[in-house]
């Protein structure tokens, strides 16, 4: 009994550093894809983020606020959001892109959407470069609770992570979730106050955004960047908490939907 | 049986049904309107009926049967890819596919990506790849041809690669389906020397193939699938006499279910 049960653990540590290997190697592939192999391509993978940066920063601050740090207060919010946008809508088609390999090996089908994610954190952390240089031309400060960002980070992965989960499944089985999950972002975006502050709005409205679990990640991460306050512990938590939950969610949606895999993709 | 060698791979009353929508629905739009009125009908087909099997190690085992007999549903149960509707696999050792031409391969990457890609899906870290990586691109012979994204890989190359990878791993399993049927005479001689030192060896291998001449020379024993029932098991020369037998005899396939998909 308890040799079957240290032999089943050993084969579980066994199946993780294989599939870490795998998922370091679809990652790293991914990456090589974004920059396309050459030195030009990494540049764009660069400037992309940044003059969408500037796009929405000249847009924003121009036509409708005229506030000092307007910019940043924009860029945080739309570079949270865009990672939450680009990881899931990326990885939701990860399953079927992949029917090649599922089609034809045993592997461990959650490493799909799983690459997708961490492979978008390579425009995160160019955007978060952007946002950096933002706040220096405006000449506001970088505050020293800039380095709880990681932390922050991993409540934001562990959400988008569950969302893709639970997204690649759903298209295995209903190909038009692409096309209405990119209306659903469409309208979850101007949801989201990232152009719009929340104080301006109406009661209404006010209560209203608290359902809606980008509000409270833009807001933790605007504490953390643009106030330089320590974000209040329930808002911590609640991105904790809503990141384990999506992750409880879509990881059991995935678990049962993956075994019909192949005979849909 | 005479052999005595441990047991790899053991099938159990396995069975495989597939579910057939009698029209495709993938989308939402489609599966309300057919859900509700009730046009959401699906054809049963056993693709596997009740297959019991078992291979020791060591063992050469030849796969023949007309198109749609389970073949290849029977190979990616042994590899783990489909799970069956009923009955128990299992097996010890490890397991190198090559289904369809080639193993798992992302179509977007180089074909030194793929080496990678594949050796780490077998198990294989990238150190432990890079010993190997020079003997597979000597052994496929494309050497020029490594920094190309396989998508624009004819099916010739796409087996040398595939076969050159799974033959380098040193699985304790090798399961090839038709892949030397689209490599050219050279190629396909030394994979068949390739073959008989791995069986010397004593990898075992499950070998599907239409030609019989190679099915008898690389295998000393042989199932002959018919409608996803083991129809027939004995020594490659028997089987393969009394299949070409019935081939002549019966050229149409009689199973109203046919399905080439699976």
């Amino acid at each position: 009994m308890v040799a079957k049960l240290v032999a089943k653990t050993k084969g579980i540590g066994e199946q993780i550093r294989k599939d870490s290997i795998i998922l370091g190697m679809m990652v790293k592939k991914n990456i090589k894809r974004l920059f396309r192999n050459s030195w030009l391509g990494v540049i764009w993978t660069v400037l992309n983020p940044l003059l969408n940066m500037l796009v929405m920063v000249f847009v924003f601050s121009s036509f409708f606020n005229r506030a000092v740090d307007f910019p940043t207060y924009v860029l945080s919010g739309y570079m949270t959001f865009n990672f939450m946008r680009g990881s899931t809508s990326q990885a939701l088609t990860s399953i079927v892109n992949n029917r090649g390999i599922i089609n034809k090996v045993k592997i461990s089908t959650h490493l799909f959407p799983m690459a997708d994610v961490f492979t978008d954190l390579v425009s995160y952390g160019f955007s978060f470069i952007a946002l950096l240089l933002v706040i220096l031309v405006s000449k506001r400060p970088i505050f020293l609770t800039t380095l709880f960002v990681p932390v922050y980070l991993i409540s934001l992965i562990m959400f988008s992570l569950g969302l893709a989960l639970l997204l690649s499944t759903l298209y295995v089985y209903f190909r038009d979730i692409k096309h209405l999950y990119g209306v659903f972002c469409t309208l979850w975006m101007y949801s989201t106050p990232l152009f719009w502050a929340v104080e301006n709005m109406r009661p209404i409205v006010q209560s209203f955004v608290q359902f809606n679990p980008m509000y409270w990640y833009v807001t933790v991460f605007r504490s953390l960047m643009q106030d330089g306050v320590m974000p209040d512990a329930f808002s911590v938590l609640l991105c904790f908490g809503m990141g384990a939950a999506m992750m409880i969610i879509g990881g059991a949606v995935f678990r049962f939907g993956q075994k019909k895999f192949i005979l849909y993709i | 049986m005479e052999n005595e060698n441990p047991v790899l791979i053991e099938l159990k009353d396995v069975s495989m049904m597939f579910r057939l929508p009698t029209q495709k629905v993938d989308n939402i739009k489609e599966f309300f309107i057919k859900a509700v009125t009730r046009k959401l009908k699906y054809r049963e087909f056993l693709a596997l009926d009740n297959i019991n099997l078992t291979v020791r190690k060591g063992e050469s085992l030849g796969l023949i049967g007309r198109n749609g007999a389970g073949k290849s549903t029977l190979l990616k149960i042994i590899a783990g890819i489909l799970t069956p509707t009923k009955g128990k696999v299992s097996v010890n050792g490890s397991i190198a596919p090559l289904i369809n031409l080639g193993a798992g391969f992302d179509h977007e990457a180089t074909a030194q990506e793929n080496v990678y890609l594949n050796g780490a899906i077998l198990g294989f870290s990238r150190k432990e790849m890079e010993k190997k990586y020079n003997r597979i691109v000597d052994f496929s012979e494309l050497k020029d041809f490594m920094n190309v994204p396989i998508k624009n890989f004819s099916s010739g190359m796409l087996a040398r690669l595939g076969f050159a990878i799974a033959v380098d791993v040193e699985p304790d399993i090798l399961l090839v389906d038709e892949v030397l049927a689209v490599g050219d005479a050279p190629f396909r001689k030394k994979c068949h020397e390739r073959i008989d030192e791995m069986r010397n060896k004593g990898t075992t291998y499950i070998f599907v193939s239409h030609s019989l001449d190679q099915v008898k020379r690389l295998c000393t024993h042989t199932i002959w699938l018919k409608n996803g029932r083991i129809f027939m098991y004995g020594p490659s020369k028997e089987v393969c006499a009394a299949y070409e037998e019935d081939c002549k005899k019966n050229p149409n396939i009689e199973h109203d279910d046919f399905s080439g998909a699976f």
